[in-house]
């Protein structure tokens, strides 16, 4: 008898097939990434992890068509990147401030719709729901100069989602911020890929922001930057912050560690 | 509280520092006239006062004659700024443009006022459009050359954000770039500013009707007897000058207040 099974192929979001960069300087070549495959799936969050001069920001450029591969494909929904972009299809947050100086919070969530030609009620419609949904209403208001480190990312991160993308590329976005607000910023992100379903694809040098944050660790190794492994993190889909006392945490944190010492010496 | 009386404290030492000043002003004159008895002491170093008198004497002429000066330098710098702006945007549009048109841009500004002034009036042989021709020349160089760095030096992930929002050109210029680029500008015309007000003077010592370089040149040709007029119209440059800079300074507050230097004594306090 065939037995049905129950369980749903994952769909694919992004896909990196064989991609190769090579940066070309005046007298030398230098290979910042090299034979590069992998896949994201849909509600995903994927970090990539690995020492400066990975490659992990090019290959996030790579996937946000900021960047073109050498040699390669990659996919977003099924098209390559520039027609994601677009169309609007990437969200990204820096890991600098990026918010403009000129324009208030919700002018600076306004922007990207206002690019796109939105109508102001529609744009000031939206941007009151993403300052809702990050937790600063009361400072649309403010200027960037006036916020905090942290809420400035929230900001970005409000800004990034207000055009709905799909996926979410967040290059080291909270590398520049303290632990405490990093880590209230970690749950803030929980939060948020709870409410909105985002693939997110996650660049950091941090190992326990990894593992706390992804589903999957994508682990890169430098010079030239290729993918060194892969981790599977079972850590639960809505993970709260006693987690991070757990063996199971510590565990992960101490396998992708050996990844770096291995080679590293 | 702190930022208010750190404001008086400088006022107060502003104040004080022109006061002394213009004592070193008086006691050397004092020195020069009645101590050394050098000759025609009046044309060289004239007691201040007798200028503050001077001036209040003559301030219908002056007034008159200055404003003329301000109104065409002002006219040449306004369009020098336009010029400007739209040579620095064509500049950063196309790189072929740029190095192309830099190295003229540059020996534009290779030719002196005092060389370039007649010629220009040479060709248009009207003084009110040399003034301004010769004003605008002056202005756009700076104003070229500081909106330019503006426009280029951007911050690199704002730029790869707006690239990512699949920004058409000219708005990535209208939303982001002009507006990234305005406390250059700014700079470029402050610089620009009192230079326009000279070149209009220059353009007047080569011949004009009108205008404080009229007044300058009028009065030298009488010596000792108009030389505390010569050295009120020197001052009456000199404050022209400093105004359209403060002008300048006041519009930058104004149309750029948002810039974080104008907001580092809140964040301190």
């Amino acid at each position: 008898m065939d037995v049905k099974l129950e369980y749903e192929e994952p769909t694919v979001e992004v896909s990196v097939r064989d991609v190769d960069k090579v940066f070309k300087g005046k007298d030398k070549e230098v290979t910042a990434l090299k034979q590069v495959s992998f896949n994201v799936h849909k509600n995903e969050v994927v970090s990539l992890l690995g020492p400066s001069g990975c490659g992990k920001s090019t290959l996030l450029r790579l996937m946000t068509d900021l960047l073109q591969p050498t040699s390669g494909s990659i996919s977003i929904e099924g098209n390559d990147p520039k027609y994601a972009r677009l169309q609007r299809k990437l969200g990204i947050i820096f890991q600098t401030t990026t918010l403009f100086e000129w324009r208030n919070v919700k002018e600076n969530i306004e922007l990207p719709l206002e690019i796109m030609g939105k109508s102001k009620r529609e744009r000031s419609e939206t941007a009151l729901e993403m300052l809702e949904l990050v937790g600063l209403s009361k400072f649309m208001k403010q200027y960037p100069r006036q916020l905090s480190g942290g809420m400035q990312q929230r900001v970005a991160i409000a800004r990034a989602l207000s055009l709905d993308p799909p996926i979410l590329f967040m290059d080291e976005p909270f590398s520049a911020l303290d632990e405490f607000t990093k880590e209230k910023l970690h749950l803030d992100l929980m939060e948020i890929k709870r409410k909105t379903k985002k693939t997110i694809i996650f660049v950091t040098h941090s190992i326990p922001e990894a593992v706390f944050l992804s589903d999957r660790i994508i682990v890169l190794s430098a010079h030239p930057g290729r993918i060194h492994s892969i981790f599977e993190i079972n850590l639960g889909y809505d993970r709260k912050p006693e987690i991070r006392e757990t063996k199971e945490f510590f565990d992960y944190i101490t396998q992708v560690r050996s990844c770096f010492y291995e080679e590293g010496d | 509280m702190g930022s208010l009386a750190k404001r008086q404290n400088h006022f107060v030492s502003t104040l004080l520092w022109m006061i002394f000043l213009v004592a070193i002003w008086e006691f050397t004159a004092w020195i020069l006239h009645s101590v050394v008895h050098i000759n025609s002491a009046e044309t060289k170093w004239p007691y201040f006062h007798d200028l503050v008198i001077n001036i209040f004497q003559n301030i219908p002429v002056l007034f008159e004659q200055g404003s003329i000066t301000f109104g065409k330098a002002a006219q040449g710098f306004i369009i020098g700024t336009l010029a400007g702006m739209l040579l620095a945007l064509i500049m950063s549009f196309s790189k072929s443009v740029k190095y192309t048109l830099s190295p003229y841009i540059i020996s534009s500004q290779m030719i002196p006022v005092i060389g370039l002034a007649p010629i220009i009036f040479g060709i248009l042989r009207d003084p009110d459009l040399s003034r301004i021709v010769t004003a605008g020349y002056i202005t756009f160089f700076p104003v070229t050359i500081n909106m330019l760095q503006g426009l280029e030096n951007i911050k690199p992930q704002q730029l790869e954000l707006m690239r990512s929002y699949a920004t058409p050109s000219w708005k990535m210029y209208t939303k982001f770039k002009i507006i990234a680029a305005l406390p250059n500008l700014f700079s470029g015309m402050k610089i620009a500013a009192p230079l326009a007000v000279t070149a209009s003077v220059v353009v007047e010592l080569m011949g004009a009707p009108n205008g404080i370089g009229v007044l300058m040149l009028s009065s030298l040709y009488y010596g000792e007897a108009q030389a505390h007029m010569f050295w009120s119209v020197i001052l009456i440059c000199v404050f022209i000058g400093i105004a359209s800079f403060i002008f300048i300074l006041l519009l930058e507050r104004i149309i750029t207040s948002w810039q974080p230097e104008f907001h580092r004594e809140r964040n301190e306090t």
